[in-house]
């Protein structure tokens, strides 16, 4: 097998399977189409948190404030002043950006690492969270509802169908970041970063800008895809987009998947929720136990696991495998 | 204009004095060696030519250029690079990759940027290795790829850190005839070294460093049987 | 502000402090002596709480005798989960570590939701509910109480450590690793036996705050956060350090009490703490 045979195999699965999910929803009922929907939104904020915790190397435990900044920025916006959601979405990307920008400027200036980092992103998320349930502009803990109502313009759809379309989208254009962040300086430089700070330094990068200009725009990205979240939702409350969850399922999601790949988020996403949907079937059919406790149970020791065994992840650890029965030798041409 | 100037530098930590008022130029073109006993701050004055330290006091011009608060990465950019003594690689990525990373610094298309360390890789021997996990090579392979990644950036003054330590005597004579090929090529070589008869063999201009002071400089035999640097060194053995 | 709440809030932050105090100084104990960050210290707070629950509700005996053996339990467990899982995962990345913390954190607060249901419990016991008056403050036994077993403990810890052989050996463990293995110091028994000893300091942490506060899952992961908190303050690994920050806290939070309410008081707390960790990462008087 020589390269061009890769990529036009790699090409024709993914022309396969993108066809496949377009008219996947034409097939299934509302339930399962609206479960494919948040497993894209959330795939696509798990690639986004890649690009600071994977890429980046800056292992964020917070991200939900950057959700949570996104979604309430294109509620209230949506809501209270009539201002379409899609402008929502890309403001609140660029508060979640300068709110990514102070934290990793924060990170970089007072050199604060590991741990120390882990808690204090947590606890921006939670001030956050304490913030809004405090204020009764910002709808308090019991959260803001959307209407109903079918305004295309402003991304306001009754069923799921369109939003199913506009999370495919989103899927397309996380992978398609990250792929080009791979491949480009930037995507080097990370790399680079992530292995030895002090040698990167010496060969001429600015490791301070590698950090802040990840954390910037995994921010951006990451609020911008709040945004879709509560608009596919139609309900937009601090204890969901703020909450210690939200952050969790963004860093299980990609760990589980693979870090600093481009589809590890996405197959991690996709293989949890399809473990939850299964739990929550049986759980349910069995009926007793409560299913989203059970949920998160296993999904508590997939974590554990994770961090034990398959702490790079699904995606490498398939690549390795395949890399070791296929006759090539460079692990870029699989890329 | 000399390449690099240093005028009275001092670095101290807490109430220990590294390096005291140190004055060093250096002229394009030229190799030049930096000895001294153990603990005599050379790898400081290193660290504080390269960015990593910053002075207390004093000055660094390179290239006419006020370069004394400068970081290493922006050193690098203005042709200012150098080795360290442990060699300090990117240890999950092939050797070319390492060398890759040298040469983005001179230009952001990934693929022109691979070339050039395929010839750098080309002009150094490297191409056995070239593909190799970095993390996996020997100490003399990763003095060479130390090397390999500092030339990709284009230096114009090339800082070696204790290139020869580690190194037996077969792999010492190849390195000189690589710092000899690599100054050839146009690079001014500002060297570290322990071991005398390098030192003398490849070194143009010697400055020699005792308690973070210069006691002596000028050319290898000079230096070499000044009575105060034999003193210095006395019960070492070459 | 009259001076009677002043002195309330000052009596009572000084006893609240005393059971963070512990909380945080059992977080400090394992990132002190086995370098693990172990985030879901706040849970056994939370198991802490419904076994005195379960004790009072569904077994004849009063909560505070059946407590001995809790704790007993407790330390037992502590013993096992560092045999089964943290023995396990001392040599692996920081970050991962915290996952993996996080992950046990996750399944131990849902494991108590499938056990005894998302709604919150009160613990009503007769004699704790009592209020002791002293010169007009009024201050409920089991602030006491809780205060008096929290400060009874940290003696005994303190005791222990800087009296006892197998206390003195923790601490040449937690200073120099190697070393103590060379001289032949049984290094997995002291480790197991610190994570056991700060299993009982979260354990105490909960049962004291038991009769104060509703009890629910999502209160381990309050406790988590909070005892890393108290630890980070106090100087992560200075157990010392982790009491005095944990008074401090006690202290912030009740004066705050007195002015606006304790979701504030705590997001206000937040704020601080993050303010100190970015000027003072190593805290009042941490060294890692």
């Amino acid at each position: 097998m020589n390269k061009r045979d890769i990529f036009s195999y790699k090409l024709i699965i993914g022309i396969f399977t993108l066809i496949l999910f377009l008219i996947f929803p034409f097939f299934v009922g509302d339930y399962l189409t609206q479960v494919i929907v948040f497993a894209f939104i959330t795939s696509y904020l798990c690639g986004a948190w890649n690009i600071a915790g994977g890429y980046g190397g800056l292992f964020s435990f917070g991200h939900a404030a950057f959700i949570g900044v996104g979604a309430y920025t294109t509620t209230i916006l949506l809501l209270y002043y009539g201002i379409p959601g899609w402008i929502g979405m890309l403001l609140g990307g660029l508060l979640s950006a300068c709110l990514g920008w102070l934290l990793s400027w924060t990170i970089c200036r007072f050199r604060i690492k590991g741990f120390y980092f882990a808690i204090g992103s947590m606890l921006v998320a939670e001030i956050l969270m304490a913030i809004v349930v405090r204020t009764r502009y910002l709808g308090r803990g019991m959260g803001i509802t959307f209407p109903a109502i079918n305004k295309p313009f402003n991304f306001q759809f009754i069923g799921i169908m369109p939003y199913y379309y506009l999370a495919l989208i989103f899927v397309c254009l996380i992978i398609l970041i990250a792929y080009s962040i791979e491949r480009s300086r930037l995507g080097w430089y990370l790399r680079a970063t992530r292995q030895s700070e002090e040698a990167s330094s010496a060969l001429g990068i600015n490791v301070t800008r590698m950090k802040v200009v990840s954390m910037t725009l995994s921010a951006f990205l990451t609020g911008v895809g709040g945004g879709i979240y509560v608009l596919a939702l139609r309900f937009c409350s601090p204890y969901d987009v703020f909450g210690i969850m939200f952050s969790v399922t963004l860093m299980l999601g990609t760990l589980f998947g693979g870090r600093a790949t481009v589809f590890g988020p996405i197959v991690g996403t996709f293989m949890l929720t399809a473990v939850k949907e299964g739990l929550t079937f049986t759980a349910e059919a069995t009926g007793g136990v409560s299913s989203f406790a059970l949920v998160l149970v296993v999904w508590g020791i997939i974590l554990c696991l994770v961090a034990k065994y398959l702490s790079k992840g699904i995606v490498p650890w398939v690549t390795d495998k395949l890399l070791k029965i296929s006759p090539l030798k460079d692990k870029t041409e699989l890329m | 204009m000399n390449l690099l100037e240093i005028n009275s530098v001092t670095k101290t930590f807490g109430g220990l004095v590294a390096v005291n008022r140190m004055d060093l130029v250096i002229e394009e073109g030229k190799i030049y060696g930096l000895i001294g006993p153990n603990g005599a701050g050379k790898t400081t004055l290193f660290n504080i030519i390269s960015g990593f330290y910053k002075p207390e006091s004093g000055d660094i011009f390179f290239a006419g250029e006020n370069v004394t608060h400068l970081s290493s990465d922006q050193l690098c950019h203005r042709g200012l690079v150098r080795t360290f003594q442990i060699p300090k690689m990117f240890p999950e990525m092939s050797v070319i990759d390492n060398v890759l990373i040298g040469a983005l610094s001179r230009t952001k298309k990934v693929g022109l940027a691979r070339s050039e360390a395929e010839e750098i890789i080309h002009f150094l021997g490297m191409e056995a290795k070239k593909d190799t996990l970095a993390g996996s090579l020997r100490v003399h392979e990763l003095k060479r790829l130390e090397m390999a990644k500092a030339l990709a950036t284009k230096p114009k003054l090339f800082l070696l850190d204790e290139t020869m330590a580690g190194l037996n005597a077969v792999e010492q004579n190849q390195m000189i005839d690589l710092l000899k090929k690599v100054h050839d090529s146009g690079v001014t070589l500002f060297v570290v070294e322990h071991v005398m008869h390098v030192v003398a063999n490849l070194c143009e201009h010697i400055v020699v460093m005792n308690y973070g002071e210069k006691i002596a400089e000028g050319r290898p035999q000079e230096v070499l049987n000044n009575e105060k640097v034999v003193k210095v060194y006395l019960g070492e053995e070459d | 502000m009259s001076l009677e709440l002043v002195i309330r809030a000052l009596i009572s932050g000084i006893l609240m402090g005393a059971i963070y105090g512990v909380l945080g100084m059992g977080f400090s104990m394992v990132y002190g002596i086995v370098n693990l960050p172990n985030f879901a210290h706040g849970a056994f707070a939370m198991w802490g709480m419904y076994s005195l629950f379960i004790l009072a509700k569904h077994t004849g005996i009063g909560p505070y005798p059946g407590f001995i053996f809790v704790l007993l339990v407790f330390f037992l467990s502590g013993l096992l989960i560092y045999k089964y899982m943290f023995k396990y995962i001392l040599d692996i990345e920081h970050e991962m570590q915290i996952v993996f913390c996080l992950g046990l954190m996750i399944i131990f607060s849902n494991l108590a939701i499938i056990f005894f249901g998302p709604t919150s419990h009160l613990l009503n016991v007769d004699w704790l509910e009592k209020i002791i008056r002293f010169r007009g403050i009024a201050l409920k036994m089991a602030t006491i109480v809780g205060a008096g077993a929290s400060v009874l403990f940290v003696i005994f810890i303190h005791l222990f450590f800087a009296k006892t052989e197998t206390g003195k050996a923790i601490k040449a463990c937690a200073n120099n690793r190697k070393g103590a293995l060379l001289t032949g110091l049984n290094v997995e028994k002291m480790y197991a036996i610190a994570i056991g000893i700060s299993v009982v300091c979260s354990g105490i942490a909960g049962l004291a705050l038991a009769p104060l506060i509703p009890i629910h899952a999502g209160v381990g992961f309050d406790y988590a956060i909070l005892a890393c908190l108290i630890a980070v303050l106090g100087g992560a690994g200075s157990m010392g350090g982790a009491l005095v920050a944990g008074f401090i806290t006690g202290l912030l939070l009740s004066f705050q009490q007195i002015l606006y309410d304790l979701s504030l008081a705590i997001c206000i707390l937040y704020g601080i703490m993050l303010v100190i960790l970015m000027f003072r990462p190593t805290g009042l008087f941490g060294a890692r």
